[in-house]
């Protein structure tokens, strides 16, 4: 590991990682062929770090999301290979029996559609409730849906409430508390904030960032605002068509990304006001590409302003630069001078 | 509850769903009305049939439904009449029509209700285990079954159990209430009436457990593929408890419906079955009144069944309410 790291993750990279993700494939089987929406060769959560996934939209950040729990919407998207570590167990080994009881008690996961993440004739009291018990918290467990509802800044009032009766801002504070209320080590969260309205976002930001310092959590979040990532994350891992592109400190890859890709991120985010927005802007040429239309080599050869000839053919390992990992043959020294 | 504010809505939505169906009620005793007042010939006939009446309870019927006066005053005495139960009098039966009708009434309810159970149970069963083992030929068979099942009409369905059951295998009595070859008594009194009711149930819960099969299965299917049942998976609520705790609480609403907008097909249904059956309730009491021209019972039942119907679908809407939070009252 690298010796710069602040010493916040000094002190937690000698323990094992609470997530470590290493050469998944995800795939989405289609009549006639099967895709590939998650390539990822590597990706590490830290004991008590947040961690940045970002990307444009189509990137597989929400599929990477799903693949952690091993759980996804459709039937036709499946863990193809490797080994996601969760905890010490791997959640593509495991028997599905086993991961029932992993998810929302070992990794609680936040969505963007808080409005979707709830049964909308159920009160959010019975919903909490029943997450509790099931995972055998019968002790106290009304008074421990009450304190995490307090946690989230949510009054007692609202465990019996339904869904409808609430505002986005505090159904994603729900959505928290239901994240929360197993006392997980990790949590996923998947654009919490990009559904709602700006004010809220920056509160719902503020109450994620308190939280995990005060429980000291490893966070896992999905996000394509950058503006968020400098706010809360500690690392950062780009994402593009599958695959991760480059990854590093957030303080690295703010002051000199490596990586083309990364570098269009921050300039389209430094030249619009980006947060609150939905769409990530990029400041590259063209639109990234669909699963069924993967380009070879390099993903993001017929984009990048730097295209070389091993590009088109050849795709590129991580190289260490400045502390940063990047996927890119600029930084092999065959082809820099090019 | 939490018995605040949404609960007291809830309770002003029971009142005021209430207070409008009363002119509901009211324009159906109007239309009852009318068919006595606007049928050919004298409204006496139509209130006492086609029977030799003596000419002094004539007199009385007249004076009783004030027929020597206006049709406005008319129509308020009829309302009034109708709201004391007085319905008029059968001179087939030679008893009042209320009193007629009351008699019947249990035959029919213990049919449709037995009915209304049995299918409902059926269909849910059916309907859950074809949803959750989707594409399996469980499920396949169950929506077959569903198809057919809804397009057979009850009076043919009803002919074929007799043939087959009663007929050619001979295990179940083809008609009537009870036995009457041999007079049992007590409880084997109840064993033979339920005997003689399998076969009617039957024909009758044909039709809905095709309705509450298919609809058991789609409202199903459609909430396990929702997005807050994949958040409830995501939780770690395992497949089976999602199954009952969230797929039929989402499927009660449009269960419920069903058994409540479709009772006016039970009802007619009830009456084609007893027919069938000869199971002497208020619909074999209708056919049989059809035959015999006897108008003040066929209007009394159809007033009756009228509000019943009203009845039934307002208790749904009112139930519907207390099942979905998310219904406006307004
Ligand atoms: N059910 C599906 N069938 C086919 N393709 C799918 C399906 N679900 C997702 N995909 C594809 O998988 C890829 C990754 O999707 P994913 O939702 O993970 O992207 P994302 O990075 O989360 O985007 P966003 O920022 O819009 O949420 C996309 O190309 C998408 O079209
Ligand atoms: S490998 Fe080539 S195409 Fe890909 S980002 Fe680097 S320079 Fe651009
Ligand atoms: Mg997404």
């Amino acid at each position: 590991m690298n010796p710069n790291i602040q010493t916040k993750a000094d002190s937690t990279t000698q323990l094992e990682p609470i997530l470590e993700i290493r050469d998944l494939i995800t795939e989405i089987r289609v009549p006639g062929r099967s895709l590939r929406p998650v390539e990822i060769e590597r990706l590490v959560v830290p004991r008590g770090q947040v961690v940045g996934l970002v990307g444009e939209s189509g990137s597989g950040k929400s599929m990477t999301a799903y693949s952690v729990l091993n759980l996804f919407p459709t039937a036709a998207a499946s863990i193809h290979s490797g080994s996601i570590v969760l905890d010490g167990v791997d959640m593509v080994k495991v028997r599905e029996n086993e991961r029932v009881k992993i998810r929302g008690n070992k990794v609680g996961m936040v969505f963007q559609d808080y409005a979707l993440s709830f049964n909308p004739v159920i009160t959010i009291g019975k919903q909490l409730m029943e997450q509790l018990l099931t995972h055998g918290r019968h002790e106290n467990a009304k008074a421990k849906v009450l304190s995490v509802l307090d946690e989230v800044g949510l009054s007692a009032e609202v465990f019996s409430r339904y869904p409808h009766e609430l505002s986005g801002g505090m159904l994603q504070r729900v959505g928290i508390a239901s994240a929360l209320v197993c006392d997980p080590p990790l949590i996923v969260a998947d654009e919490p904030t990009t559904a709602l309205d700006v004010t809220v976002q920056a509160q719902i930001l503020e109450l994620l960032k308190s939280i995990q310092k005060e429980r000291n959590l490893s966070i896992l979040l999905i996000t394509h605002d950058l503006g968020i990532v400098a706010e809360i994350c500690d690392l950062v891992y780009v994402m593009y068509v599958g695959q991760i592109v480059e990854h590093g400190t957030v303080h690295k890859i703010f002051k000199s990304p490596s990586h083309p890709y990364t570098q269009g991120l921050l300039q389209g985010a430094s030249s619009v006001q980006s947060v609150g927005t939905h769409e990530i802007r990029v400041a590259i040429q063209g639109s990234i590409p669909g699963l069924t239309e993967i380009p070879s080599g390099c993903r993001f050869h017929d984009r990048c302003p730097h295209t070389m000839e091993i590009c088109r053919l050849q795709q590129p390992g991580f190289y260490e630069v400045d502390g940063l990992q990047a996927a890119c043959w600029l930084h092999d020294a065959e082809h820099s001078h090019g | 509850m939490s018995g605040s504010g949404a609960g007291m809505s809830l309770w002003r939505y029971a009142a005021m769903r209430i207070v409008q169906s009363l002119p509901l009620i009211l324009g159906i005793i109007v239309i009852n009305f009318l068919l006595i007042n606007l049928a050919p010939g004298d409204p006496v006939t139509a209130l006492i049939g086609d029977f030799p009446a003596p000419a002094e309870y004539i007199e009385t019927v007249r004076e009783q439904f004030g027929l020597d006066q206006s049709l406005g005053v008319r129509l308020l005495t009829y309302i009034g009449n109708v709201l004391q139960g007085e319905l008029g009098f059968s001179f087939n039966y030679r008893v009042p029509v209320l009193e007629l009708v009351l008699a019947r009434l249990g035959r029919t309810l213990v049919l449709m209700i037995t009915t209304i159970v049995f299918a409902t149970a059926v269909g849910l069963g059916l309907g859950i285990m074809a949803a959750k083992w989707k594409d399996s030929p469980l499920d396949k068979f169950a929506v077959g079954f569903a198809t057919v099942g809804y397009s057979i009409p009850v009076f043919w369905s009803g002919q074929l159990l007799i043939l087959l059951f009663a007929v050619r295998l001979g295990w179940l009595p083809s008609s009537g209430l009870r036995s009457t070859r041999i007079a049992y008594e007590g409880l084997a009194l109840y064993g033979d009436m339920a005997r003689h009711m399998i076969l009617p149930v039957l024909a009758l819960s044909l039709r809905y457990i095709a309705l509450t099969t298919r609809l058991t299965r789609s409202s199903l299917i459609e909430t396990l593929n929702s997005d807050y049942v994949v958040a409830a998976r995501t939780r770690g609520i395992p497949a089976t408890r999602i199954l009952w705790n969230h797929g039929l609480r989402a499927a009660a609403t449009p269960i419920i419906t069903i058994i409540g907008y479709h009772f006016t097909f039970i009802v007619a249904g009830s009456a084609l079955v007893e027919t069938v059956f000869g199971w002497p309730g208020v619909g074999r009491l209708m056919y049989e009144s059809i035959g015999a021209r006897d108008y003040p019972t066929l209007l009394g039942i159809l007033l009756m069944v009228s509000i019943a119907v009203i009845i039934v679908n307002l208790i749904t809407d009112i139930v519907y309410a207390f099942i979905d939070p998310r219904i406006k009252y307004d």
